[in-house]
């Protein structure tokens, strides 16, 4: 047996060396440090480009780290000493204001704008706010308390005398917006309150844009980091990404772009 | 010939037990039914995805010997030796199964912003790299890997070991030459599992590790980025893949561990 062990040590110093030649492989040859750009995955097909442009034009490389939101807000909480982030990007600005209130945020720019809407399951008809309400829809939206989307539209509806009327028909609070539009995608649940900007990633579902839910807005904002090591590098793609260059990856991905 | 009360027995416990291979099954049958080999194929043409595949086989292999090396004698001393604290530490050892996934990343993170954590760090950068993915991992999977440790040698009669000791062998060469060699088939189950364990691994990477693609994207980091912008049948494809890959290397794995033992 003790040659089985030496044959473990072998394979694991094996291993380690496949492990360091996959890191080298895929380090980038540029001898500047990495931005570290912190952010929702909702925002992936926009991003992506965007990295990639902005690295091919100033050889400045961009780390996109993809995390739910409110687990970027903690990762930037505990490890901004040790692990600066310069960026921040959430799924909406509600969490731009609660990094706010946590001293992290330096400077904001507005992206996009988003306005929630009803995604419907291929099959079913929805088309006014009474055939939302009827008995036979299984509804799915964010958790009002850990999501903008359900927040902003109990909020709006409440306000609007709507929300208990809706909140009778919930069948699921999700923990995402894009878990509630999955459900609707899989056929889980027939209808579901999104943004707007989302909706283009659900092509074979319907998308209904309803005139009570028309004041619930959100927008996508960019900021710099307090934290950041890189200021003025961070400040320089902040800009990169609202300029027309990143604005047009946010538009052909489906969202509302800020007007300049 | 057998008995009706014997054949009666036997199919309820088919049945019992049948309801969830069916289920597995089922599973499997509507994943696939879900995708299709396009996005598969699709998902392979990926460099990133790819990637993540290697990053997940030599992260997860890491993780396996590593449990397995904590394992044995950790497994050895709760089954065989009293000590001081020992039901202390057992509880200790269940933390890891029953803590919600998202709290173990939580506390490792929390854990290297300490002071030690922080001097590690001056050394080898830990957080938000490829270490964090192994060691996420590895927190995790060594607890299931000492639990079938543990099993194994208490199933392990000590009177073989007993018995080389009083032909002259010291303990740990009753240990090398008798008691391990007996536990060949629960180190391999050991080691099977915490790979398996590892190879799903995801809710203490993506705090601790993030999901930073090409570099610390494992094949769970990509199935949570499909979905995150709806692309379900490329979420689904890459599932696939995973339980391909897994399903080949845990069969190779146990053809040639049960041959090394006999059964075979």
């Amino acid at each position: 047996m003790k040659r089985v062990f030496l044959l473990s040590l072998l394979v694991m110093a094996a291993l380690v060396f496949l492990l360091i030649w996959l890191q080298r492989t895929h380090q980038t040859d540029s001898k500047r440090p990495p931005l570290i750009v912190y952010l929702a995955p909702a925002l992936r097909p926009a991003m992506d480009s965007i990295q990639y442009d902005y690295q091919k034009i100033t050889d400045q490389p961009i780390e996109l780290r993809y995390g739910a939101s409110n687990d970027i807000l903690v990762k930037l909480s505990l490890t901004g000493d040790t692990e600066p982030g310069d960026i921040f990007l959430p799924a909406d600005d509600s969490y731009i204001e609660m990094a706010r209130e946590k001293k992290l945020i330096d400077e904001v720019f507005p992206i996009a704008r988003m306005r929630a809407v009803l995604l419907v399951s291929k099959g079913k008809t929805v088309t006014t706010w009474d055939d939302l309400l009827r008995d036979d829809l299984k509804i799915a939206i964010g958790n009002h308390d850990v999501t903008a989307i359900g927040k902003v539209t109990r909020d709006h509806l409440k306000k609007s005398g709507r929300w208990d009327q809706l909140e009778k028909r919930i069948t699921v609070s999700t923990g995402t917006v894009t878990e509630s539009a999955n459900a609707v995608k899989l056929g889980s649940v027939d209808a579901a309150i999104i943004w707007d900007a989302l909706a283009g990633q659900y092509p074979d579902e319907t998308l209904v844009r309803l005139p009570e839910l028309n004041d619930v807005i959100a927008q996508i904002q960019i900021a710099t980091l307090t934290q950041s090591k890189h200021p003025a590098e961070a400040l320089e793609f902040a800009k990169f990404v609202t300029s027309e260059a990143g604005l047009k990856q946010f538009r052909s991905a489906g969202y509302m772009v800020s007007e300049r | 010939m057998a008995r009706s009360s014997d054949r009666v027995f036997l199919w309820a416990f088919a049945l019992i037990g049948g309801m969830y291979v069916l289920l597995i099954g089922a599973m499997l049958v509507a994943d696939v039914l879900f995708t299709s080999p396009s996005h598969v194929l699709h998902a392979l043409s990926s460099p990133e995805i790819r990637y993540a595949i290697s990053l997940s086989l030599i992260s997860s292999s890491i993780t396996a010997i590593l449990s397995v090396w904590v394992a044995v004698p950790l497994g050895y001393l709760l089954a065989r030796r009293s000590f001081f604290g020992k039901n202390f530490v057992d509880l200790l050892l269940d933390i890891p199964i029953v803590l919600p996934p998202l709290v173990i990343g939580l506390s490792l993170l929390i854990l290297f912003q300490t002071v030690p954590g922080r001097t590690i760090q001056r050394v080898v950068p830990i957080t938000y790299a490829i270490p964090s993915v192994i060691i996420a991992q590895f927190t995790v999977s060594a607890a299931f890997a000492v639990r079938t440790m543990r099993v194994t040698f208490e199933q392990i009669s000590p009177r073989t070991e007993a018995v080389a000791m009083t032909l002259g062998c010291t303990r740990s060469q009753a240990f090398w030459r008798v008691t391990l060699p007996e536990a060949r088939r629960g180190v391999l189950t050991a080691g099977t599992l915490a790979w398996a364990r590892a190879l799903g691994e995801f809710g203490p990477i993506l705090i601790f590790s993030g999901a930073t693609r090409l570099k610390t994207e494992v094949l769970p980091t990509t199935v949570f980025l499909e979905l995150s912008i709806g692309n379900l049948e490329a979420a689904m494809a890459v599932s696939l893949l995973m339980i391909g890959v897994a399903f080949v290397v845990l069969w190779i794995t146990r053809s040639l561990g049960m041959r090394g033992i006999g059964e075979i």
